[in-house]
């Protein structure tokens, strides 16, 4: 439940359990309520956005104290030092190669946009970085901005405006305040393109979702059952969000590495299939991690104090390993049904998406989707193939 | 003062925390108090107008924003921080084209009085790097002019080159590949820069060199002349130092010697221009009515634009054209080498006939003029225009703290 204020990182539906215990869990399963609301067309105030793999991140927009447009990334709302480019000359003086480019090209071509307050977006291409290719038989214009490679047919009413555009971007945040450094993020940006800005829309079309009933009533059970095992393990969750912690003793208990855990079973392609396999690994997981951690202790004193610490969390585990096979259980029920919408979802898309590999392009899933309810937001990725992407692909382009 | 006294792109912008200094100043926080020195005297600083242009794919966007220091005063630090960055940037990118800031100032005696002053009307002082008020004023420009004219003659000589030895190497084989002739003696013209003050000349106003009209002026604003050869070809160099160089700055309302008496405050009053005046406006389309409203609507303390549209694109007529043309042609002239050092770079290049028609040549026959300057309120006209080189900034303005016109200068950076 990320309920943000400038629009850094966004967290995903099944790590909530883990950042919030009960609290988190319970939004979970409020957001996907309200999932199933605008599944099954009712009447809903949450809405769904296509997450892009573009790049850069870029914020701009009209400064309201000084009326001047800008451009910058993420720093402009740095606190001592916000980097914020009015003109060329800025950017210049903070950015450096290719960022400095990209900037560059969006302050002359934003600038003109009549930009309504302050915006975020991904930058999509330039004319430079926009091809011409044929897929799998498919005359496209492809552009590859970061992990991603997207494609548009060429006689796509989308693809004749990116031919003839001079850059593409998607906004997808708009920013309320007076001043730029303590500005508060709100979903969606009302931007109009132009023949030279190509400004392509998030919204994710929700009312083309063709869910049957019996894919509708299947969701329904499994909603049901995350919010009855969220309430049998609510506490042990709270236990293992109240013993987490990166420094102290708590960096020796096994709660602190959960999230971590979870990250790298699917850096490692692995999905949760059989849980006592997970549990298995979880241990194996922590053991490694508490081996380095104890190498690094000089004192025999200190070694001793933080290896009983680590017999204490192993027991710890032991003692609850119930209540462990139901979180992950748990954890599994939230990315099975997470998969279940994305799967759907991916349909929607109008963009073809691929990744390079050494054997030339191999199709791939949209990046995600972000879905907002009452001004907090939650991400839904299909975490084993986006991740499997990020850390394989090689990013022969940078 | 200049831009790069408050921001340099090679540091990433802040130059020296001199912002900040500026800031505490004018809010007489932080142990400074509010006296600035200017070319008129110990003044308050109270406002500031920023007018910024940014280049778009659709031509030049360009945004006017004013800053009051009252208003950043109480806790009010996002809104000074935001004044801040605006006033950082437009130092960065320079006051170059339609880029311009102008500080609303009053003297300490005389505190009933708006005083419109540009940057360059500010003096360097210790605070912001100069010298002290105890400790003679140091030229910037006449100090590497005259250490490039030893170091030239030290060269000619066969001495040591201590000092800028790579812009006297990049001078003498520029020159001596130019010319197939080897350097034989350099010369220091010293003394003070060349006046350039405005005059007539048939029936135009055009810029002359020490009061003489021609436009090969080599001979009579050379700083360093170099002698290349057995003939001794002399070589005129015209040193410059600095970002925005300074075309002309002369006195308009009559006072002074030598200054044209185009806009006496005594005429202007009673509605009248002299002819020289008129002619000297003609030139950037500038309307006589509007010209004189701009004056004596500021008298009557007008809070908005005082003429209608008061920022307007002029075509100018052919003759017009011409005039203005003929008033840069003989500001450039022919017939010397620009040695231009901004700080940063050596800019080593001939002022040849061509080169003058180039630079007098105006890439349209538009004339931006701002009445009322950019915020359309304060007592003086700005016209900006464009030749195929350089970017220029005229001005028509009032800097004593009285309403009619006292002065009028203009400004070129090169494109």
């Amino acid at each position: 439940m990320s309920n943000v204020t400038q629009l850094k990182h966004l967290e995903h539906l099944e790590d909530e359990m883990l950042n919030y215990g009960m609290g988190g869990c319970n939004a979970a399963v409020a957001f996907l309520k309200e999932l199933r609301k605008m599944l099954g067309h009712q009447e809903s105030t949450g809405f769904m956005q296509t997450k892009w793999d573009g790049a850069p991140s870029l914020i701009c927009g009209t400064d309201p104290m000084t009326g001047m447009f800008f451009v910058g990334t993420k720093s402009v709302f740095n606190k001592l030092e916000p980097k914020i480019c009015y003109g060329p000359e800025d950017v210049d003086a903070y950015y450096q190669g290719d960022l400095a480019e990209k900037l560059k090209y969006s302050l002359e071509y934003f600038a003109v946009l009549g930009i309504d307050g302050v915006v975020q977006g991904d930058l999509l291409f330039t004319t430079s970085t926009l091809n011409s290719e044929t897929i799998n038989g498919e005359k496209l214009y492809t552009f590859r901005p970061n992990t991603i490679t997207y494609g548009i047919p060429v006689n796509h009413p989308i693809g004749v405006a990116a031919k003839r555009s001079k850059i593409g971007v998607v906004f997808h945040t708009h920013y309320v305040g007076d001043d730029i450094p303590n500005m508060q993020a709100r979903a969606g940006a009302d931007v109009t393109g132009s023949a030279d800005v190509l400004v392509v829309k998030n919204d994710t079309p929700m009312n083309r979702v063709g869910f049957s009933k019996t894919e509708l009533q299947k969701f329904d059970m499994c909603v049901q059952k995350i919010d009855r095992m969220g309430q049998l393990c609510g506490d042990f969750l709270d236990d293992l969000v109240s013993n987490f912690g990166t420094t102290g003793d708590s960096k020796f208990h096994i709660s602190s590495y959960l999230k971590q855990f979870f990250n790298s079973e699917i850096k490692n392609a692995r999905s949760i299939t059989n849980i006592d396999e997970t549990i298995n690994e979880l241990i194996n997981f922590y053991h490694e991690k508490m081996c380095k951690e104890l190498e690094k202790i000089k004192t025999p004193a200190n070694l001793v104090a933080k290896r009983n610490l680590v017999y204490k969390s192993e027991n710890y585990l032991l003692d609850n390993i119930y209540k462990f096979k139901t979180m992950i259980a748990l954890y599994k029920e939230l990315q099975s049904i997470k998969k279940m919408v994305i799967d759907k979802l991916d349909h929607l898309e109008e963009f073809r998406t691929f990744v390079q590999t050494d054997k030339g392009y191999k199709v791939t899933t949209p990046e995600g989707y972000v879905l907002h309810k009452d001004g907090s937001m939650i991400k839904f990725v299909n975490r084993l193939e986006f991740a499997y992407n990020n850390f394989t692909i090689q990013k022969q382009w940078r | 003062m200049k831009p790069s006294d408050f921001a340099r792109k090679a540091v990433g912008g802040k130059y020296l925390d001199r912002t900040d200094t500026f800031f505490d100043k004018a809010l007489n926080r932080n142990g400074k108090v509010n006296h600035f020195k200017t070319d008129i005297g110990i003044v308050e600083v109270g406002a500031f107008i920023i007018t910024r242009a940014t280049k778009t794919s659709k031509g030049t966007k360009v945004v006017t924003s004013e800053f009051h220091f009252d208003d950043m005063k109480g806790g009010r630090t996002s809104y000074m921080n935001a004044a801040k960055r605006a006033f950082n940037s437009l130092m960065l990118a320079g006051l170059r084209g339609r880029n311009e800031i102008e500080f609303i100032c009053n003297k300490t005696t005389e505190r009933h009085l708006d005083i419109y002053l540009d940057l360059s009307d500010f003096e360097k002082t210790e605070e912001f790097g100069g010298r002290g008020a105890g400790s003679a004023k140091v030229n910037m420009g006449n100090v590497y002019e005259s250490e490039l004219a030893q170091s030239l003659i030290n060269y000619c000589s066969g001495l040591p080159v201590t000092k800028w030895k790579p812009h006297v190497e990049l001078i003498v084989e520029t020159l001596q590949k130019k010319l197939k002739q080897p350097i034989k003696k350099a010369e220091h013209a010293g003394g003070s820069n060349t006046k350039r003050p405005l005059a007539v000349h048939n029936n135009h106003i055009v810029i002359s060199a020490e009061g003489k009209i021609e436009k090969n002026i080599g001979k009579t604003l050379t700083d360093i002349t170099l002698y290349f050869g057995e003939q001794e070809i002399p070589i005129y160099l015209s040193v410059k130092f600095g970002e925005t160089l300074s075309f002309f700055n002369c006195g308009i309302s009559g006072g002074g010697k030598g200054n044209l008496s185009l806009f006496p405050a005594d005429k202007l009053q009673k509605g009248e221009i002299p002819d020289n005046g008129k002619t000297y406006l003609d030139m950037f389309g500038i309307v006589h009515e509007d010209f004189l409203s701009v004056f004596a609507g500021y008298a009557k303390g007008s809070q908005s634009a005082i003429v209608q549209d008061h920022i307007r694109t002029i075509t100018l007529s052919a003759p017009k054209k011409a005039a203005l043309e003929e008033l840069i042609a003989t500001g450039v002239g022919y017939g010397y080498w620009m040695c231009h050092f901004d700080g940063g770079k050596l800019h080593f290049y001939e002022v040849d006939h061509n080169y003058m028609t180039r630079a007098a040549n105006l890439i349209s026959n538009k004339v931006e003029v701002q009445y009322g300057g950019s915020s359309g309120t304060g007592k003086r006209i700005n016209m900006n225009f464009e030749t195929q080189l350089y970017e220029f900034s005229f001005n028509i303005r009032n800097k004593s703290g009285g309403v009619y016109p006292t002065h009028s200068n203009g400004d070129y950076s090169k494109k």
